[in-house]
């Protein structure tokens, strides 16, 4: 094919749907005249057109009406579910609430036993009785207390068992009561 | 004015009474664009009730996002473009998740489809010849339905809403040089698959 057929081609589909230019159409209209191979080839796109209104034509007929009503339908549908949902404030501070009780809550405790300077530990006795001990920076402490719960080593505790007790339920008039091991 | 213009200015106030929230004025919209989507659907996606479930979904579309609208192109464009968004991206999505056969339809052609016949002639054509030409336009439609997405999109725009290269651009969001191209890459494909057909004369 020679370049100027081939250039002219490439504007096959503009010169049908008349977007060139009246110089280009000009153009292409002489090469046509002198150009046989062109000149099928233009027409054959022509008729392509052509078969492409053919096969698309009967395009159904649709009912305006029908969908117009059913699209209002669909609508008042859409409308009516929304009611039924609480409003997207209420939903927000509803929601920020709980998400407070259940996040902060745990990590409100978790903070308290990780930093609290008191661990109180409950045993009971081979006798019976409640030992409390108090802050026991080394957990070694403990069992040496157990071991030998000497009033040495007691002096050197301070108790405070005020909070222990309430907690337990007892009643304790005295906030640095001691009940140690008979 | 140019008449065209003059309605495609009413259609845009008509959108901005919808902006405000007149629902009749939409309603109005509606009667007056739905055959137009709803055919263009129906061109691009070949079958009936996808058809009408696109053109709800384009209207809805129109509707909801209606306090956006910004009269930037006239009306019929900014239906237009929606519309083929919503065609392309559609059938894109459908293609990823089949649920219907979306290959050109022998099942959307049914064989005693009156509507096909409509647009033949009726007169002193004998059974065989009306046969044949059904048979074309069956095969017609399969190359369409087998172009590439904007290549069909394109031809549909050009050959049954008689859309300019300017205004094609404007909707399919593409400059006048790439819908030549897509038009030009189009008829030259359909022209390979028909080849037979003309050869014989047929066409």
């Amino acid at each position: 094919m020679k370049g100027e057929c081939k250039k002219l081609r490439k504007k096959a589909s503009a010169y049908l749907d008349q977007e060139i230019s009246g110089v280009e159409k000009d153009k292409i209209d002489k090469h046509l005249t002198v150009c046989p191979d062109c000149l099928t080839f233009f027409n054959s796109l022509k008729n392509v057109w052509e078969s492409v209104e053919r096969g698309l034509a009967s395009t159904p007929q649709f009912n305006a009406i029908e969908a117009r009503r059913k699209f209002w339908s669909s609508i008042d549908q859409k409308e009516t579910s929304k009611a039924f949902l609480p409003s997207p404030l209420r939903f927000s501070r509803a929601f920020l609430t709980i998400l407070i009780l259940f996040i902060a809550l745990p990590i409100g405790f978790l903070l308290g036993s990780i930093f609290s300077s008191t661990i109180i530990e409950k045993s009971e006795s081979t006798t019976g009785e409640v030992i409390s001990t108090e802050t026991l920076q080394d957990p070694a402490d403990f069992y040496s207390f157990i071991k030998n719960p000497s009033s040495d080593y007691l002096e050197g505790m301070t108790i405070s068992l005020g909070d222990l007790n309430n907690s337990n339920g007892t009643n304790s008039n005295n906030s640095s009561e001691r009940r140690i091991l008979q | 004015m140019n008449p065209l213009e003059k309605i495609t200015d009413q259609d845009t106030e008509l959108m901005l009474r919808v902006k405000a929230g007149d629902s009749e004025a939409f309603s109005i919209l509606f009667e007056k664009y739905y055959q137009k989507v709803v055919s263009l659907c129906w061109r691009y996606i070949q079958n009936t009730e996808l058809a009408q479930d696109a053109a709800q979904e384009v209207f809805l579309k129109i509707f909801n996002t209606a306090k956006k609208y910004r009269p930037t192109a006239s009306f019929s464009t900014y239906i237009y473009r929606i519309t083929v968004n919503h065609c392309l991206n559609e059938l894109r999505e459908k293609r990823r998740h089949p649920t219907i056969s979306l290959d050109y339809e022998a099942n959307n052609i049914n064989q005693d489809d009156s509507s096909l016949l409509e647009s033949l002639p009726s007169e002193n054509q004998s059974p065989r010849e009306i046969a044949i030409k059904k048979e074309i336009q069956t095969e017609i439609r399969k190359a369409i339905s087998e172009l590439p997405e904007k290549q069909r999109m394109a031809i549909i725009l050009k050959r049954f809403d008689n859309l300019s290269y300017e205004k094609i651009g404007e909707t399919m969001g593409c400059s006048v040089g790439a819908v030549d191209s897509l038009l030009q890459r189009a008829r030259y494909t359909l022209l390979k698959k028909l080849k037979k057909n003309f050869r014989e004369g047929i066409f």
